[in-house]
């Protein structure tokens, strides 16, 4: 087990006048689940890949356990790449399945079988091990790749995407058993996924990527309610915020012909920015329907996912926003509604051209 | 609610393949409304199926829409770049069911590891050495070109003949990707998930025949995969340095490229910066097919590099008995077209018959030269042809040359049609 720091660590791919990874610089804690996530193009697995040794760092350092490595071949960083080499052999049981890697490396078999046996216990495949794959289910295989990581004990867990491969049901059920091995094992681990739901989900922490850089380094919690600027807040939560741009007033924004009003200290932010319109956020959990005041709006979509609904609303400035609420009282298609602010709305407030968080 | 229909990318939209039940999850494939057939495949992560239809044999492999996509561009790259590699055929999404289907065409001509070695004597290093050489031949092929495989493996490579030596095939593509260049980093990634596959692949094959007591040897020959693969990478990327005046050098390392099958494009000569009488040699290397381009050029017969090594051989030697028959020189082009008349012609049509009309005629007439060569050595002298089509047909041939493995081109029966559904 090992921390990881990367220090101002970037990649310039061969032909690009792009950096591929522009100048990051994480600390990832000894034992930490850290995601790295971003939509495609944003670097992620490229920085993994500095990481693993697959792609060079060409400018800066990464560190692992305090030891730089800058030229240190992938194979002696003592980093394991989970779930990408799946081949399993029908021959041979579980254990000497999960057990052939150490073999290759001159382990005895008595070493061999205690590792195992071990790594069996914490995967729940003990009474699988004298068994052949064919016998096992999906998810048993997939824990047996994961085994065939963990028994070599390496300081750093590596995954890529590990579950893309996977239909929906193996996901949710794969997810679930990797966070929670994770925290049993406590191995320091990054992670890389496009998808934000597993990101949340997952991670102790998450790095959001965009263009190669680093847009945001923090707590799922941390993320959702204080994202550092508009491309964050647009990227994490489902449905994502509504981000919309809008003049400011002197009570607040305006939204056609009505006004949301803002706190005070808010509003002053905005003045002394010299600013006379935002990048105006706000989760759709924090927008309420109600009878009289707000916004006005026309419902062109109802979401009705049982235990909430989503309502998708244009209003006549042609703004679109969408609310949350309870499916039993959700309007109907192209209802004309009204919403307002929740009483203890969160809103995020960014600068309409840099995109920086402002409150 | 409208249900969504199935989505097709079909490159070849015959009326067989567009009939399959492309509505259905391909779990819920069966006999006797689809063709199935049935072909052995090792633990895989997505169900897998062959179909036949319009004449032709397709793998059918369900699997997430993102990944099928994925994997569908990959091989559509590795077949623009001619490289040894399954060509997809279609990709069919299947919304309702949140999945998709890829759709390769089956190898023609072209089997598993497994089926191989089943049929050969089990302890023969020299087959096991034309596998690991075909192994590590096409992973030096596939970096050259900036692909990454992610997942090599003896159960993720089909095989074919091809002269002596057996050309290998990529057929799985999942964890693949196409850059333009691949790091060190990348490819020492790569080669080490081959040497671990490749252990694991012929140890379990050992099992399976009951002889694990070879289990050392064979790990050791597959960690010497690592060795084959950086003997040919250096071969293709060595930059020498040397003066002015030995640029003569230049010609010996073009001609070890072409004796490795490798034909040059073009090689640049840079003066060393600090050392203005150093030159320092660059080689870009083409395509594998040096022997089979100038074979074609001459019989325009087109053959596999393989083959091509051996025909052209065959074509010297019988260029010069014409020579010494006529008593003066004869061309290059009159002997090859002589040659594929009086020689190739008949003596291939013999070999094949010889071997029952398994495989293809060339094959054959390659294993036919080969046989005669190593049983002239043995007997000190030239045997002749007909002794060895002879011993050909009677298969009572050394056993570790490469006309043994004709035995992978005899099918045990043709695909049977699958009568169960017995996917796990």
């Amino acid at each position: 087990m090992a921390a990881i720091t990367y220090k101002n660590a970037s990649c310039i791919y061969e032909g690009s006048d792009k950096l591929a990874v522009d100048s990051l610089s994480l600390d990832i804690q000894d034992g930490e689940f850290v995601v790295l996530v971003g939509p495609s193009g944003s670097g992620k697995s490229t920085a993994l890949r500095m990481l693993a040794g697959l792609e060079d760092i060409d400018e800066g350092h990464i560190e692992i356990g305090g030891k730089d490595m800058v030229g240190v071949p992938s194979k002696d960083r003592d980093i394991a790449m989970v779930f990408q080499n799946y081949a399993l052999y029908p021959n041979k049981t579980v254990a000497e399945n999960m057990g052939f890697a150490l073999k290759l490396r001159g382990v005895s078999s008595d070493e061999r079988r205690k590792k195992v046996e071990d790594a069996a216990k914490i995967l729940d495949l003990t009474e699988f091990l004298d068994r052949k794959p064919a016998k096992l289910s999906g998810g048993q295989r997939q824990r047996v790749a994961m085994g065939r990581a963990i028994v070599r004990e390496p300081q750093v867990f590596c995954m890529d995407e590990p579950l893309s491969n996977l239909d929906a049901k193996l996901r949710v059920q794969t997810r679930t058993q990797i966070a929670a091995l994770q925290r049993r094992l406590g191995t320091t681990t990054v992670y890389v996924t496009h998808d934000q739901v597993e990101a949340m989900t997952m991670g102790d922490r998450v790095a959001v990527l965009r263009f190669g850089k680093l847009q945001q380094f923090a707590s799922p919690n941390d993320l959702y309610d204080k994202p550092a600027n508009s491309f964050v807040a647009g990227f994490i939560g489902s449905p994502a915020m509504n981000l919309v741009k809008l003049p400011i007033t002197a009570e607040g924004v305006k939204i056609g012909d009505s006004t949301l009003e803002l706190e005070r200290e808010h509003l002053t932010k905005l003045h002394d920015a010299g600013l006379s319109e935002v990048m105006f956020g706000i989760r759709p959990e924090q927008l309420d329907l109600t009878d009289s005041g707000g916004v006005e709006v026309v419902v062109d979509l109802v979401e009705d996912l049982g235990s909430e609904a989503f309502v998708y609303t244009h209003a006549g400035s042609g703004v679109e926003l969408v609310a949350r609420c309870n499916p039993r009282t959700a309007p109907r298609l192209a209802d004309t509604v009204r919403l307002r602010r929740h009483p203890e709305g969160v809103v995020h407030l960014f600068h309409p051209q840099t995109g920086e968080r402002l409150n | 609610m409208t249900v969504p229909a199935p989505e097709f990318r079909l490159r070849t939209p015959s009326a067989g393949l567009l009939a399959l039940p492309w509505d259905r999850p391909l779990s819920q494939w069966n006999v006797p409304e689809v063709p199935l057939r049935d072909i052995a495949v090792g633990p895989s992560r997505h169900l897998v199926k062959f179909v036949e239809a319009d004449g032709a044999l397709w793998a059918v492999k369900d699997m997430p829409a993102r990944i099928a996509a994925k994997e569908y561009d990959v091989l559509r790259r590795l077949e623009e770049m001619e490289l040894p590699a399954v060509r997809p055929a279609g990709l069919v999404l299947q919304p309702e069911f949140d999945t998709a289907i890829l759709v390769t065409r089956y190898l023609e001509g072209s089997w598993q590891y497994r089926r191989l070695f089943m049929r050969l004597p089990p302890d023969e290093p020299k087959h096991r050495a034309r596998l690991l050489d075909a192994m590590a031949g096409l992973l030096v092929e596939l970096h050259r070109h900036g692909v990454f495989w992610g997942d090599c493996s003896l159960a993720n490579t089909l095989f074919s003949r091809d002269g002596q030596i057996l050309q290998a095939w990529l057929v799985d593509a999942e964890t693949s990707e196409v850059h333009p260049t691949l790091s060190r980093g990348q490819r020492q990634h790569d080669l080490e998930i081959m040497v671990e596959n490749v252990a694991m692949g012929m140890v379990d094959l050992a099992e399976r025949l009951d002889r694990s007591e070879l289990e050392d040897v064979l790990i050791e020959e597959a960690e010497h995969t690592r060795d084959r693969y950086e003997t040919l990478w250096q071969a293709l990327h060595a930059e020498p340095v040397f003066e002015f005046t030995d640029r003569y050098r230049v010609e010996g390392t073009i001609r070890r490229l072409n004796d490795l099958g490798f034909a040059v494009d073009e090689v640049s000569l840079q003066p060393v910066s600090d050392e203005p009488n150093q030159l320092k040699l660059h080689v870009a290397v083409g395509d594998r097919r040096y022997h089979a381009q100038r074979l074609q050029e001459l019989t325009g017969l087109d053959v596999g590099e393989g083959q091509a090594r051996i025909l052209l051989g065959d074509l010297r030697a019988y260029q010069a008995q014409l020579c010494r028959e006529v008593g003066h020189d004869v061309d290059e082009r009159t002997a090859a077209r002589l040659w594929v008349i009086e020689v190739l012609n008949p003596y291939e049509q013999f070999a094949h018959e010889a071997i029952r009309h398994s495989g293809t005629a060339i094959q054959a007439y390659c294993d036919l030269l080969e046989v005669r060569w190593l049983l002239s050595e043995k007997a000190g002298h030239d045997v002749g042809t007909n002794r060895a089509l002879a011993a050909l047909a009677r298969d009572v041939i050394p056993t570790d040359s490469a006309a043994k493995m004709a035995i992978a081109e005899v099918p045990t029966a043709p695909f049977a049609v699958l009568s169960i559904d017995d996917d796990p």
